[in-house]
């Protein structure tokens, strides 16, 4: 494996974005590495933090090192090998209703006393899905749950405006390769795409402001990627909302769609359901953008972790 | 089928976690972390392998993962009843 081109071709989190938690023998399993390629890795430039003799590594770096490895053996190639496989199936199922079971985990690293939660709730009802059985959290300190049953549903609904679908176009052919980037840089998608990366967030942050540009009400908002490996996996999400020339307000799920394009072949259909229509693998929130998913009243300035695992219903 | 499928779930999971040294089949698998998530996906490519069969990322549940008894009973037995 030639590692020090496959690190020439990745650009690695800025330092003021990086969190280097993966220790090196995490790099070595998700990589399938022996120690003498983390060295090389190391050489060509892959940042790291030395603490109690043990190197550390940002994940998303090591992320998208697996990714753009071509050997098809690293974790995240066979991760998403396996999660896009049902793009490859026929689109009809993605439109049928689904039932989720619905947990989202909150915790507040900071916080010294009992204090509310808020959490930006599944928005589902507005395309045609349903919540229900829902335990919201009560004030507490520390940690919390909410729980609820969500059913989403799909509906064919394609972008009908020409300016709409070119500015997507647009976005989709810029070339833009998608990585793995902190939520909190892909809030500046001019940073992103310095990078000549794009990433769901950054990419609905920018496609957002080019449709309000041109006349469309358009936000980014973000939501939940549901059946990802039994909960194993939190895969932060995000698309855009468009008012489109019809009056209706498309979903516009411009990552999935790249990413479908690259990982998957014969995923045409699905790639074109991601341009205005909805599909049941996604529950959106009321969260918009860039912002978090919960927040917790205890003055905390530290902001609070949030780990969804949403499974279906069988 | 291979032969003795289970025998190959314990050695991936020994592989990875040579401390743990013998597996109960009642130990909770996902809590100890013997099967991380760094390690999940590739389980799942060793089940498919051994059952010949896909596995779909949504019809997964943690759960199905906990012990080796509750793996011997989501991925082999009721294969081995149809």
């Amino acid at each position: 494996m030639a590692w020090e081109k496959v690190a020439n071709s990745i650009e690695f989190v800025p330092a003021e974005y990086s969190s280097k938690t993966q220790p090196e023998s995490g790099a070595q399993e998700m990589l399938r590495c022996v120690p003498a390629e983390i060295d090389r890795l190391v050489d060509a430039g892959l940042p790291f933090e030395c603490r109690a003799g043990v190197r550390y590594f940002d994940a998303n770096d090591l992320y998208n090192l697996g990714m753009y490895s071509n050997s098809a053996r690293t974790q995240p190639e066979l991760t998403f090998r396996l999660l896009f496989r049902f793009a490859q199936r026929p689109v009809d199922d993605l439109l049928r209703a689904r039932t989720w079971a619905f947990r989202v985990g909150l915790e507040c690293g900071g916080c010294s006393e009992t204090a509310p939660w808020r959490l930006e709730e599944p928005d589902v009802l507005r395309f045609g899905g349903s919540v229900s059985g829902v335990t919201a959290p009560a004030a507490s300190r520390g940690s919390a749950e909410y729980v609820a049953t969500v059913t989403t549903t799909g509906a064919r609904t394609p972008v009908v405006s020409p300016a709409l679908r070119r500015l997507t176009r647009e976005y989709l052919d810029a070339g833009y390769r998608w990585q793995m980037i902190p939520v909190p840089m892909q809030a500046h998608p001019e940073q992103v795409h310095a990078m000549g990366a794009t990433s769901c967030i950054a990419a609905s942050l920018f496609l957002a402001e080019s449709f309000r540009e041109a006349g469309y009400r358009a936000e980014a908002k973000r939501g939940w990627f549901c059946g990802v490996l039994g909960g194993a996996l939190d895969l932060p999400h995000a698309c855009v909302e468009v008012e489109d020339d019809d009056g209706a307000v498309k979903t516009v799920d411009i990552a999935k769609a790249q990413l479908a394009a690259r990982l998957s072949p014969n995923t045409a259909e699905f790639q074109e359901l991601c341009l205005g229509s909805i599909y049941n693998k996604v529950i959106p929130s009321t969260a918009s953008g860039n912002a978090a998913f919960g927040y917790h009243d205890c003055g905390s300035r530290l902001p609070i972790q949030v780990h969804a695992d949403i499974q279906a219903v069988r | 089928m291979t032969a003795d499928p289970m025998q190959k779930v314990r050695d991936f999971i020994l592989e990875r976690n040579p401390k743990i040294g013998q597996l109960a089949p009642q130990m909770d698998l996902i809590d100890s972390r013997a099967i991380n998530s760094l390690a999940f996906v590739d389980f799942i490519f060793l089940l498919e392998e051994l059952t010949g069969e896909g596995i779909d990322p949504e019809d997964l549940d943690l759960d199905d993962f906990r012990s080796l008894n509750a793996i011997e009973a989501r991925f082999f037995k009721q294969k081995a009843a149809q």
